[in-house]
């Protein structure tokens, strides 16, 4: 579903890469946890992945589609909710909705019934008429989520998607993702909630200093190092180990 | 230690001007290639305008002298600074003190709302001091090259200059404060603080023109022009007295009455700057919580959803995010309500002549249709709307509609829809008031009108391809995306190129024989095929501006 292949981003008046040489491979119908510290280069890597910022070098490909080719079709596969929802304030949530569903081409009919079912899940029926400037954060990151899922993409791309719901909504965020990939769709997402990870996650990849450390499922993981270790210590374990190395 | 207010003034005149972003962008030296464009456009741009106004002052100093009052380019210049800066510094200084991102965070330092008012103003002058730069400094010149001055004139000058922004700023400041605090907890906070800044500049722009053309008799004409010392800046300046002080400063320079009339513009500086004070420290506090107070807006039933293109939806967006931020519609939508009201009220006070002339038959019905396509120009050219367009989209938002499989064609598309559908209907009414004044017939009407579409649509290509190419996506407030943003500069240096040789064009068809019909058509030609130029340049492009964008 989602093939990063030698993948390297460097910022402009910095030594060393944000992403440095990644490659990364996410099978269709899993949801694939991307951990690791502060500025380790996942929202530098989730950028690249939806278009939002050109590679230096290597190749990304979603569903067969080369960004580099043909960055509209990718784009048609993935539903994006970045780490911060700015969203356009002097618009109403429906408006919002609105110019997605208009761009992803979904027909009338279908985006009521989604919107409907998205917002009641999400309990937001109530403000979808009102400007997003009135929104809390929660109910921003809520809209931002539903235009993620609106289009029912193959493959869902989330940066810290949990921050700012309210434990309701986490509890069903976290199974409509289990949901959207049982239905053969694919999540790739970050996250500092390492118990969400370990518990939702088929696999999981450690990112830090720009290069993967390590990915796997948690048996996987886990081979590496004690059998009963969580992902917290498997994760403190080899970042720091990553951390003296560099 | 630096003082608080000096440091906040310095992080504020720094992203301001981005000169930490300048200093970064050189010591990594990526696209360096670009600061150095910058500059030789700002040259070439302020050159250019510098050009045209020593042309135009230098006219009116030898207009003065014939009627012994040389000093009247000094009012001139300084009213017209003093309108400029009032009517443009509502929105800036809207946008800064209200709008900006920066608000919250220095809300939240331990800084008194004085302070921070007052950091903010001065920001707003060192950017209005720039502008004033090639406007004033050449008209001092000039008058100092034709009229013999003390050596007491240049120290003044220099004083004047600083202080001639001031009070417009200042006055300008008060209104805008004092109307947020008005709107503060309305319900319908937007719109009126539009309609409020419309009227404030409306009224400000009738004071000054009923001031200045109240009737006289021929008697009182003799005594203006022959008898009273300075008796046409004093009829000018009727309805701004500063603009009278800062010409008295200069041209009595070095004589007690010049220094009076500096102490009196520097004393109502002083004034009104500490009106700013007192009421930034009772007033801005609460205009701004009311204002993080958003209330429930409902606009329409929830799922009332219509399908249309993606093209459709950005064109749909852009209207609404224009017309629903003040300081967007402010910036972009002025000029369609100012130049109308500008261009109608001197030709309604003498209408009579206006008439008699038509009545002469000496109006060309072609000569018509070229003012009226010709009207489409400036007032397209003037609203910012276009060559900010994805500048609007800032480092904030862009993610939006980038994340979208939308390609870049359909995104260029989509602004330009959004754009110049409200250039075009912005137009309108100043369009009929030209078709209505010079009492134009249906072809000169359907000429007119194609020119004017088709002048309007390229200025709009133009700037948008400019700004899609180059967006400046790092802004704090939302006005610098619009009034700081060098695209606009770089759109009038490309139309001021293109006018260049349409005017060399049309001359050239002239001497080969050509009349006013074939004139027009010409026109409209030309205007096609650059369009058509334009478009198979930079249609295939379109993507990779779009991927280049905020990389």
């Amino acid at each position: 579903m989602l093939q990063l292949t030698n993948v390297t981003k460097r910022y402009p008046g910095q030594t060393k890469p944000a992403v440095d040489d990644l490659t990364l491979e996410v099978r269709e119908g899993e949801i694939f946890g991307f951990l690791g510290p502060n500025g380790a280069g996942k929202t530098t890597t989730i950028k690249m992945i939806v278009g939002l910022i050109r590679p230096d070098a290597g190749k990304i490909r979603v569903n067969g589609h080369n960004l580099e080719d043909d960055p509209t079709k990718l784009k048609a596969q993935i539903g994006f909710c970045p780490d911060t929802p700015e969203l356009y304030e002097r618009l109403t949530g429906v408006e919002y909705l609105q110019l997605v569903a208009d761009i992803r081409r979904i027909p009338v009919r279908e985006r009521r019934e989604r919107i409907g079912k998205l917002a009641e899940t999400f309990s937001l029926s109530h403000a979808l008429p009102d400007l997003i400037q009135s929104y809390s954060h929660g109910m921003r990151q809520k809209l931002s989520l539903i235009a993620a899922l609106l289009p029912q993409p193959p493959l869902l791309v989330l940066d810290e998607p949990m921050v700012g719901l309210d434990p309701k909504s986490n509890h069903l965020f976290k199974e409509m993702m289990r949901q959207h990939c049982d239905n053969g769709n694919t999540v790739f997402f970050s996250t500092h909630i390492l118990e969400v990870a370990e518990r939702l996650c088929d696999r999981i990849g450690i990112i830090q200093h720009g290069k993967l450390i390590a990915v796997g499922t948690m048996e996987e993981l886990r081979a590496a190092g004690r059998e009963d270790a969580s992902l917290e210590s498997i994760f403190l374990e080899l970042t720091e180990g990553a951390g003296e190395a560099q | 230690m630096t003082h608080p207010w000096l440091s906040l003034f310095k992080a504020l005149l720094n992203v301001n001007f981005g000169v930490s972003a300048l200093k970064h962008q050189i010591k990594s030296r990526e696209r360096i290639w670009e600061p150095l464009l910058i500059l030789l456009g700002l040259l070439v741009g302020g050159g250019s305008i510098i050009f045209l106004v020593v042309l135009m002052a230098g006219q009116f100093v030898q207009v003065g002298l014939t009627v012994g009052q040389p000093e009247l380019i000094l009012t001139m210049a300084h009213l017209a600074a003093a309108i400029m800066v009032f009517v443009f510094g509502i929105a800036f200084v809207m946008s800064s003190m209200y709008f900006a991102n920066d608000i919250p965070m220095l809300m939240s330092m331990p800084l008194r709302p004085r302070q921070i008012v007052s950091a903010k103003v001065a920001t707003v002058l060192v950017n209005e001091y720039l502008t004033m730069a090639v406007i004033l400094i050449p008209v001092y010149a000039v008058y100092a090259v034709h009229v013999p001055v003390s050596p007491w004139y240049y120290p003044t000058a220099v004083l004047t200059f600083l202080l001639t922004p001031i009070i417009p700023l200042l006055v300008a400041t008060l209104v805008t404060m004092v109307l947020m605090r008005a709107v503060g907890g309305a319900r319908r906070r937007d719109l009126l603080t539009m309609v409020g800044s419309l009227l404030a500049i409306v009224v400000y722009l009738a004071i000054q023109w009923a001031l200045q053309s109240t009737d006289v008799t021929e008697a009182e004409i003799a005594e203006i022009l022959f008898e009273r010392l300075h008796g046409l800046s004093q009829v000018m300046a009727a309805g701004f007295p500063p603009g009278l002080w800062g010409m008295q400063s200069l041209a009595l320079a070095g004589t007690g009455a010049g220094l009076w009339a500096l102490v009196k513009l520097a004393g109502l500086s002083v004034v009104l700057f500490a009106a700013l004070l007192v009421l930034g420290e009772r007033v801005f506090v609460r205009a701004v919580q009311e204002g993080g107070e958003t209330g429930k807006r409902r606009r329409r039933a929830a799922l009332d959803l219509r399908e249309g293109s993606a093209v459709a939806a950005v064109a749909r967006v852009e209207r609404r995010l224009i017309l629903r931020t003040p300081v967007y519609a402010l910036n972009g939508l002025l000029g369609f309500i100012l130049f109308p009201v500008l261009l109608f009220l001197p030709v309604y006070s003498d209408m009579e002549a206006l008439n008699e002339l038509l009545s002469l038959g000496v109006l060309d019905p072609m000569v018509g249709a070229l003012i009226l396509g010709a009207w489409f120009g400036p007032a397209t050219a003037t609203s910012a709307v276009l060559p900010t367009a994805f500048s609007r989209e800032g480092s904030r938002f862009l993610w939006i509609l980038k994340s979208q499989p939308l390609s870049g064609r359909e995104f260029f598309l989509g602004k330009l829809k959004g754009g110049l559908s409200m250039m075009l209907i912005g137009s309108l009414p100043g369009a009929v008031l030209i078709i209505y004044l010079l009492k134009l017939g249906p072809a000169s009407i359907v000429l007119g009108l194609l020119l004017g579409v088709l002048l309007s649509t390229l200025i709009s290509v133009v700037g948008l391809g400019v700004d899609m190419m180059r967006p400046m996506l790092n802004w704090t407030d939302p006005a610098r995306a619009m009034k700081s943003n060098l695209n606009v500069l770089i759109l009038f240096v490309i139309l001021a190129a293109i006018a260049i040789a349409g005017f060399f064009g049309g001359r050239f068809l002239m001497r080969l024989g050509a009349d006013l019909t074939t004139l027009v058509v010409a026109a409209i030609a030309g205007i096609s095929v650059i369009l058509g130029l334009l478009w198979l340049l930079w249609a295939p492009r379109f993507d990779a501006w779009l991927s280049r964008m905020g990389d």
